[in-house]
């Protein structure tokens, strides 16, 4: 270390502390806090699922024709399948197991995946399908409404298919990421 | 040694430099305080699964900076200004400040916008160059190759010594 890095290391460990400090009772209090406040969100979540499943199998009895019927059970599907993920995406706490490296590589993995691996793709092919079965089947129940419906299918479509590429897009930028840290890996 | 034990001893050790590694990754007040609280609350939580298998030291700062970068990670989006390389630093406008000298605190919040510029990796090992850790300690904490994490240390001095050292760019 140089005489000058010896002064900014210096500088730098003699910064003054703000003197944040939490008791152990704090923490206790405040995961307390925390963990019902994540429960309560995947609670929520699951309502949201279970009010949509609800609605599309009474729906069925109520007024159906082929195609509603289609495409209530896919998005009965898709609700199930989002329950599913709540599941999965539970909290997990960061570990002192794991360096800084794998740790970046597997949020970096996570993040890709999301806009761009067999998540994204799943999530495509079985969230936008139901709704747009089911308002096919609507128009055709209900031909009074079949501009609104054509309208409100077109503008779901286009906003389907314009999230691809800018997805697409996201996932090629974290994977540029991804590519940086194997390169540091396996150097030297 | 209990979870509670463990939180206040690694707490009072190292209570100051996660100060500092707040600081340096968030610039908000607010948001600091923020992730300071989520870094003390991961290694509390950590603890549950801490079987000595490496020192306190590497633990504490691993979680520390897994946090740390992961709340880079996930507020990424909303800031404008690219993360860099340590290679792209002498790309970097070094401030323009031309005073005779700076004092301390100038100094200091300067380094500090130094270090927020970098990306999360070689944040981390600036950080925990500045914090006294040898090659050897940061390559055990990062997971980065030891010949690599000496190479990013030649580089910091470097950069440390053109940028704030006596005779730095920062100091005519």
């Amino acid at each position: 270390m140089t005489d000058d890095n010896k002064d900014v290391v210096t500088l730098w460990q003699a910064q003054g502390s703000g003197g944040f400090h939490m008791s152990t009772e704090e923490i206790h209090h405040r995961l307390e806090t925390m963990n019902r406040k994540l429960r309560r969100r995947t609670l929520d979540g699951y309502l949201v699922c279970a009010v949509l499943i609800a609605f599309f199998i009474g729906w069925m009895f109520v007024e159906t024709n082929a195609l509603q019927t289609v495409g209530s059970i896919l998005t009965i599907i898709a609700a199930g399948y989002l329950a599913w993920q709540l599941r999965q995406n539970r909290f997990r706490p960061v570990t002192g197991d794991v360096t800084l490296l794998q740790h970046l590589r597997g949020e970096l993995v996570r993040q890709r995946d999301f806009h761009g691996g067999a998540l994204f793709w799943r999530r495509m092919i079985l969230l936008a399908p139901g709704p747009l079965v089911f308002s096919a089947g609507f128009a055709q129940a209900h031909p009074e409404v079949m501009r609104i419906m054509r309208f409100e299918t077109i503008s779901f479509i286009v906003i389907a298919l314009s999230a691809i590429p800018l997805n697409l897009w996201m996932a090629r930028r974290y994977q540029r990421q991804i590519d940086e840290l194997t390169r540091l890996q396996e150097e030297h | 040694m209990s979870q509670d034990a463990l939180y206040d001893e690694a707490a009072g050790i190292f209570g100051a430099a996660l100060e500092r590694l707040a600081g340096s990754y968030e610039a908000d007040r607010d948001k600091r305080r923020d992730l300071l609280q989520d870094i003390h609350l991961a290694i509390w939580r950590s603890f549950e699964g801490f079987a000595g298998h490496c020192s306190l030291r590497t633990w504490v700062y691993r979680v520390a900076h897994n946090v740390a970068a992961s709340h880079v990670v996930r507020h990424r989006r909303a800031r404008s200004r690219p993360l860099v390389n340590l290679d792209d630093v002498d790309d970097l406008p070094a401030g323009g400040d031309s005073e005779a000298a700076l004092d301390h605190q100038q100094s200091l919040g300067r380094l500090r916008e130094f270090i927020q510029q970098l990306n999360p990796l070689e944040r981390q090992v600036i950080l925990l160059y500045l914090e006294g850790t040898d090659a050897a300690g940061i390559a055990e904490i990062t997971g980065i190759s030891p010949g690599n994490v000496a190479t990013k240390i030649h580089r910091i001095k470097k950069i440390l010594a053109g940028r704030f050292g006596k005779g730095g760019r920062n100091d005519r």
